[in-house]
């Protein structure tokens, strides 16, 4: 197919493309895949990516000259709305040529697209922790624990993120700030089932995205992204314990 | 049954909670939200049929992969907006604690046999989705090739 881009604006609008891919938690096989089919369908010979969690790295070959752009993701902002509206992007300019303004004008627009307002968030938090709670089998008692111990886990964490902590500190804060509370608590409900009400809470602290790009990356045998996102998640669940260890000191 | 109810409402509530935080939107976050219930539905049910732990796991890790594939086909959107909330009801987040508890009290018996009952639950649930996927991977690469081939036979006569 015959493309009136440059090799140079497609190459600009993959890696545009790949990069919030990997930036809004899509999956490191979906990058290279999206990429590789963009710069296809506008007429590169080949497309040579390679994508891993942290960078993305791209060759377009186009009558025997090749360029290369890298991309850098330092910080993941997960965000299944924008990836979602990216992907169906890349469907639609796969389908029929837009020029690059166009491509860039819409992907400007996507990066400004809505979000959940912070009161939001620390509902979902709080629905999250009280759900939970009473999933593990907690009572009604566990639900108002668990939800209002969700609601400060936001602020904890997003204490944590202000002073850009590392994750494995953000977690253990979460976690040992959620058996320093659900222990308050307890003055207060002396019968509250403690075990259903921290398991529901921790579970906040499950790195989801992380968990499930894992298992398709593998799937996808991309076992390099695959690899790093076990040893990602094996931190996490480490950093939980250690924790949950904090509760030691409160017996 | 009362409480398997409670649980199913309970799971539906978290995985939305969890869709919140990862902002799906729209319609889209209503069928993510069902992804989680449906999952738990799947496990309750094969647990009342089966005498297994493992078993029920894989039964819903595979379903919540097919509901998020069949999803990801029907709207045009990525699995992942499905598949990573409805996967967090899954997650042996009881099993590990539980491990850990022993853990503090000393009790390494009781540790060791909670983290290999952790990787029993953990790793059926991941048999289930990379089973469920690879499936369809298969299907969708299948049909590309078996058109692409079509396409070259007819260009060719």
């Amino acid at each position: 197919m015959q493309s009136s881009l440059t090799q140079r604006q497609v190459l600009d609008i993959v890696s545009a493309i790949g990069y919030r891919i990997l930036r809004f938690g899509g999956e490191a096989n979906r990058a290279e895949d999206t990429v590789t089919r963009i710069g296809r369908a506008y007429g590169m010979n080949e497309v040579h990516v390679f994508a891993i969690a942290t960078s993305l790295l791209i060759t377009v070959e186009k009558d025997g000259e090749s360029m290369t752009q890298t991309r850098r993701i330092s910080r993941v902002s997960t965000d299944l709305d924008k990836l979602d509206k990216i992907n169906s992007l890349s469907r639609k300019i796969c389908s029929a040529e837009t020029d690059f303004d166009t491509i860039m004008y819409h992907i400007r627009e996507i990066d400004k697209g809505p979000q959940y307002s912070p009161l939001l968030g620390i509902f979902a938090y709080a629905l999250v922790g009280g759900s939970f709670s009473v999933f593990f089998g907690g009572g009604l008692y566990e639900f108002i624990v668990g939800f209002f111990v969700g609601a400060l886990i936001r602020f904890v964490k997003k204490g944590a993120e202000f002073l850009q902590s590392p994750p494995f500190v953000t977690n253990a804060a979460g976690a040992a700030a959620t058996v320093s509370l659900i222990k308050i608590c307890t003055f207060f409900f002396p019968s509250l089932n403690i075990s259903a009400t921290t398991i529901g809470v921790l579970m906040i602290l499950v790195p989801g995205v992380l968990l499930t790009n894992c298992i398709r990356d593998f799937v996808a045998t991309d076992y390099t992204a695959g690899t790093a996102k076990i040893m990602e998640t094996l931190l996490v669940a480490v950093a939980i314990a250690l924790g949950v260890g904090v509760s030691v000191f409160w017996r | 049954m009362g409480s398997m109810i409670i649980a199913v409402l309970s799971a539906f509530f978290a995985t939305l909670g969890f869709a919140i935080l990862y902002n799906v939107r729209g319609k889209n976050l209503f069928i993510a939200s069902l992804c989680g219930a449906f999952g738990w539905i799947c496990y309750l049910v094969c647990d009342a049929f089966v005498d297994s732990t493992m078993l029920p796991y894989f039964v819903a890790g595979a379903s919540i992969a097919l509901y998020s594939e069949i999803a990801a086909y029907a709207f045009h959107s990525p699995a992942t907006l499905f598949l990573t909330p409805g996967f967090i009801p899954l997650v042996p987040g009881g099993a590990v604690y539980r491990a850990m508890e022993a853990c503090l009290q000393g009790d390494i018996s009781g540790f060791a046999e909670g983290m290999v009952n952790t990787l029993k639950i953990g790793g059926s649930i991941v048999l289930g989705i990379i089973l469920m996927s690879s499936l369809f991977r298969l299907i969708r690469s299948g049909i590309k090739t078996v058109k692409t081939k079509n396409a070259k036979i007819k260009r060719h006569s």
